[in-house]
Formats: C-alpha cells, structure tokens, sequence
C-alpha cells in the first residue's frame, strides 16, 4: 500500500528536511513485495484478473481501482513520458499538446491540458486521469470524480516524489514490474552521473525559467536536485523559494559561473543575455557559459530525469562552449541502466 | 419599450431568446451531441457518456450561467440606478476583491480543504468587503451619500487588488495557477449542488429587487423627488445595495469574476427600450441570463477542448456589441 500523508497545499517554505514523509525504505519495502508477488504470479497478468487497487496520491485523496486501467487519460506531459516508459501508450486515450512522443502523436489532443473540457474529457470514456493539482474550488478534479472517474493527482517537486508518483502510476496500470525496472534505470543513470562528476570542483549554476521577469530554479525542486546530480551548486542554494522571481541584482551579487536557460521563449540565451546590461558582468556570461537546454527535456520530472542530469553534467563540466565536450568529460550522455 | 407602453411586448421577446439561447448551450458543446441524442439523454434513453454530458455537465452549468448571469445584469442595473453612475457595475462597492482575497488566501494558505470551503470564504469576504465600505461611507454622513460611497468602493477595491497581487507574488507556482484560475472566473464548476444552492438564495433575491422598481424609477429622477413622492428612500437605498450586493457575493463565490454582464446588459436594454425599472430590472434579468449562456457557449466551443475562460468571451462580444448600440443611437 503506498501511503504517503497529505502535502500542504500553498504557499510553501522549503524545509531542509527531506520532503518526503514517508521514509523510502517502505516504499522499497513494499515494491520489493510487490516483486515477489509479481514472481509468484503468471508471467503477464491480464489486467482483469487483479483485484482492487488502492492508492493514495500526493495530495492524500484515495484512488480506486476495481482493475488496472486500461483507458487513460493523462494532463501532465511527464505522467504520459512514464506511462509510455512502461510500455503503456496503447492505454492512453488522449494526449496533451506538449506531448510529443511518436507514440501517442495519433492521439486526439486535449489541448494544453490546465483548463480542458469535461465533457470531452468524459467522452474520451477514461477509467483513470492524471490532473495537475488545482484549487479545492471549482476543481477539475472534484469534477471528474463527481461523474465517478477516477482521478490521481500529485504535486511532484523533487525527485523522489516524481519517482514516488511513477511508482503509482506502475501500480494504477497493473504495469507494476515495468515501473520498477523504468524506476531503477532512472536510479542507476542519476548515479552514475553524480559518480562521474565526483570529485571535481562545483561551479555554481544558475538554472532560469524564464528572462522576462527572471525565474529561476531555487532549492526544492527536482531541477535543483538535478544540478546537484549533475556536479553544480545551485547559485540559490539556501534560499526559501522553489520558483523565486529574481533581481538582476541579486544575480550579480550570487556571481554564477554557469547559467543555464530552460525556456521554450528563448531562442538564443547566450546573445539575449550578453546584450543585456549588468549581465556583462556576470562570470558566466563573461566567460561564454551560457546554454539553452529543451526545456521539455529537462524540466519535465519524466523517465528522462537521468538523461536531463547527464545533459546538466555535461554543460557545468565543459570549460569551452562545445556540444560535442560532453564525451571528452567522460560523462555518460547516455547513461547505462535504463530498460 | 415602446416608451410609457407594456413591458409585456419586450420581455416576451427576451424570454424567447432565452428559451433559445438554453436550446443552444444544452445542444451544442466540445463534444458533438445529435439532436435526438440530447432529447434521448434528457428523457433518460441515451447511453451512459451522453447522459453524463448532456444531464450531468450542460444541464446544470446552463443553469448556472441563467442564474448568475440574471443577478449580474440586476445588480448592475440596480447599482447604476442607486449610484446614478452609468459607470457603476456589481463589482463596483468591492465586493469581487474582497471574495478574491478570501479566496486565494484560503487556496494558498489553508492547506487541503473542502471543496466547500473556498465559496463560502469568498462570500464572506464579499461581505466583508461590503461591510467596510458602508462602514467608511456611513462614518462620512448620516445619510447614505452615493459619491462617498462610490469612493470607498473604488479605494476598497484598489487595496484588495494590492493584497491580492501581494499573496499571488508570494505564492508558489501551484497556488499562483489555482488562484488566477480561480480569479478569472468560469462556470465550469456547476454541479446540481451548487446551482440548487444558488437559485435557493438568487431567486428571491432578484423578486425582491424586481419589487423596488418604483422607487428606483422616482430615484432615477432624484433623492429628493422620490422622498416627497412618498418614497422612503433611505430604506430603499439599503434594502437594494444590501440585497444586490448579497447577489453578487455569492455569484463570485460560486463562480469567480465575470465582468461585463452587469455593465453592458442594463445599458444596452436602456437604449434600445428606455430605463423604465419595471422593464429594465425583468429585462436584465432575462437578457443577462441569456447573454451570460452565449458567453459560456461559445467560450466552451470555440477553442474545445480547450475551455476560454468565460469573462474573456463576456467582454470580447459585449463590448463591440455594446459600442455598435452607442454609436447607432448617438447617430
């Protein structure tokens, strides 16, 4: 059963404490269950034959299912990447226009996903939705569940809890063994970044959303778990916000050595900010490390978190701008372990 | 109207638009459902998506757009009469700021809560927020003066603006997507709970209104003329600024701020018809209802299965519409 007590909703402070309550060992624990049953079981369950399954999502709301899902409809970009990961794109029955896996491109799209009609959404004949978490108010979500379709929702910052909801996700589709070998491929791969980059020094790295206002990436957030991964100090570190908003100041004073732009609205991150004034004098655009990333690759808490880890590791180690540098750091672009 | 005649003529032909806007919103959606499929669906034949679609989801959320879109345009109408501003609409005494501040500062704040919890805050911010300009406004005169209180509108809802944008920049990214959502203003949420809850309190409300129509008509004229015709016009003041304001709180709370209904309906039936209040007030009431489900059909359609959010439709449509009426009857 996995358990995990309701988050807080709002306005949140980060905690140096782990985010998570629910210690991994029980999460392993019951996976590890979950295996030997698996085990024990026929080769390739069908989806019918399971009984009931509980889960309990990231906001503390209960998730029943009489079986495994067969008809899903996820809103999140980075559910439907982990849903496809464990071989489940014949399950979806909808998709979002920002996913854009070939797998599901047939797909009528919902649109962008945040704001979508129920009623279509009750056409798609869904036995289970992913949703983004939304106000107790007029929610999407209480919505759904009042025409009696199920509905898992989790407010996925870190790391763990992208994990954590995959795991879920495994288990709401009866794809339990399939999440576990995704899980541990996306476990191995962030390893063996973090072991590749052991040992040198960690520049200091300043990840942006957004240039207009400046938006970057503070502690708390899988991005900033993904620098650390990747060998940089997040700039922000020992700051209070996720997703602060920032003064051009306080970027000067922070001084990073790296800043990297994960924006779909900025085409040309290096010329955009060297043209900028007081950016001049930050030591990464003086010296040149400034680098766009796709940000549907690395800000997308998906199956691909190791693959987005080992892309970071390979712009924050790189002392000259070279796409091709990252095989000569010796970090893996493509990390082992993944199915 | 046919000015001095029967209002009779006009609201019927209102009362028509709106039987036919409510085939159109129950008939037409993102998902396209035959004619026969959405008779079948109401008489109970049709199968179970359909029935869903058509009972469960059009059904109540055109309720609500009748309901909310009726108090609207009345209270609008009510409150330009009251204030004998043209400008005046249902949000102008602050109501819609303070309902946003309760509401997004239970979104950010409270943690997880019932799904019952935010509408009632926002209600009782609503009120509040009333209270406190009536509070300013009476410190001022003995009498209801309406200039005051247009000012401690205007003030009051400046500051909750301030607060609001104040908690939404302090906000995480969750909270700040749930609060603007929440603050646009969408009929999505109906549900026959909530309607039954709204007509409970709405439609009295709005025959009480519908009732003060006299005196607003000598009010129109003047304070002073009404109260030597035998109005009492203090009593009528507060009776309507109160029972409207009550409309449009609990409006807000049950569907967030959707502008342009109260504005745009009352004034565009004043030049078509003239601002006889006993036409005027049934007028709105029929008019805004069927206005406020166009908005919602379309805003459901155009972009499906995208929804827009309701109060874009409201002023994209309204306010060429509007100005088309102002400048034919200036010509």
């Amino acid at each position: 059963m996995t358990t995990r007590s309701p988050q807080p909703r709002g306005i949140r402070r980060n905690r140096p404490s782990p985010l998570r309550p629910v210690p991994a060992p029980t999460r392993r624990f019951a996976a590890l269950g979950l295996l030997l049953l698996a085990a024990c079981a026929p080769e390739d369950p069908d989806p019918g034959t399971s009984g009931t399954i509980r889960v309990t999502d990231g906001t503390g709301r209960p998730v029943v299912l009489d079986r495994p899902a067969r008809r899903v409809v996820s809103l999140i970009p980075a559910t439907a990447e982990w849903i496809i990961a464990m071989g489940g794109a014949d399950r979806l029955a909808a998709r979002t226009d920002f996913d854009d896996h070939p797998a599901v491109a047939s797909l009528p799209s919902v649109g962008g996903g945040l704001n979508p009609s129920v009623e279509w959404l009750a056409a798609r004949r869904p036995d289970l939705v992913f949703a983004w978490p939304d106000a107790p108010s007029r929610s999407l979500v209480s919505r759904l569940e009042d025409l009696g379709i199920p509905v898992y929702t989790a407010p996925v910052e870190t790391i763990d809890e992208a994990l954590a909801a995959a795991e879920d996700v495994g288990r709401l589709l009866g794809l339990e063994s399939a999440a576990e070998s995704a899980i541990a491929g996306v476990r191995a791969g962030l390893d063996s970044v973090a072991a590749a980059v052991a040992g040198r020094p960690r520049p200091a790295v300043l990840f942006l959303i957004g240039l207009d206002p400046l938006m970057a990436a503070g502690p708390g957030t899988f991005v900033d778990e993904l620098i650390a991964r990747a060998g940089g100090r997040n700039v922000l570190s020992g700051t209070t916000v996720r997703w602060p908003q920032l003064s051009l100041e306080e970027v000067v004073r922070r001084g990073p050595a790296v800043v990297i732009v994960g924006s779909a609205a900025v085409a040309d991150p290096r010329a955009q900010l060297g043209g900028r004034p007081g950016w001049r004098d930050v030591p990464a655009v003086r010296a040149g490390r400034v680098h766009g990333v796709d940000p549907d690759f690395v800000n997308r808490p998906g199956p691909h978190l190791d693959e987005a880890a080992a892309r970071l590791a390979a712009l924050i180690h790189t002392d000259r701008d070279d796409p091709g540098s990252g095989a000569r750091t010796g970090i893996p672009t493509t990390p082992g372990g993944s199915p | 109207m046919t000015r001095g005649g029967s209002p009779l003529g006009p609201l019927l032909l209102l009362a028509a638009g709106l039987v036919l806007a409510l085939l159109l919103a129950v008939g037409v959606g993102a998902v396209p459902v035959p004619p026969g499929g959405v008779i079948d669906a109401l008489a109970g034949r049709a199968d179970a998506t359909t029935r869903t679609i058509v009972v469960d989801l059009r059904l109540p959320r055109a309720a609500l757009a009748v309901l909310i879109g009726g108090a609207l345009a009345v209270a609008g109408a009510v409150f330009q009469a009251l204030l004998r501003n043209p400008l005046a609409e249902p949000y102008i005494l602050g109501v819609s700021g303070g309902a946003a501040v309760a509401a997004v500062a239970v979104i950010g704040f409270a943690g997880a809560v019932a799904g019952w919890v935010v509408p009632v805050a926002a209600f009782a911010g609503g009120l509040g927020a009333i209270l406190l300009v009536f509070r300013i406004a009476a410190s001022v005169g003995s009498a209801l003066d309406t200039r005051v209180l247009l000012l401690a509108g205007v003030v009051v809802g400046a500051f909750f603006n301030a607060v609001i944008l104040l908690l939404l920049t302090l906000a995480d990214v969750e909270t700040f997507r749930s609060a603007v959502f929440w603050m646009m203003g969408s009929l999505a949420g109906a549900t026959w709970g909530s309607v039954g809850l709204l007509a409970a309190y709405t439609v009295p409300a709005l025959v009480g209104l519908l009732a003060l129509a006299r005196p607003l008509n000598l009010m129109a004229v003047g304070e002073e003329t009404a109260l030597y015709l035998g109005t009492r016009v203090e009593r009528v003041k507060r009776a309507a600024y109160v029972v409207a304001s009550l409309l449009v709180a609990a409006g807000v709370a049950t569907a967030g701020v959707i502008g342009f209904v109260g504005l745009i309906v009352p004034h565009a039936l004043r030049l078509v018809w003239g601002g006889d209040h006993r036409l005027l007030l049934p007028g709105s009431a029929l008019a805004g209802a069927a206005f406020l489900l166009l908005a919602d059909t379309t805003a459901r359609t155009v972009a499906a299965p995208v929804e827009l959010p309701v109060g874009v439709v409201t002023a994209l449509v309204g306010v060429p519409v509007f100005v088309v009426l102002l400048t034919r009857r200036s010509a």
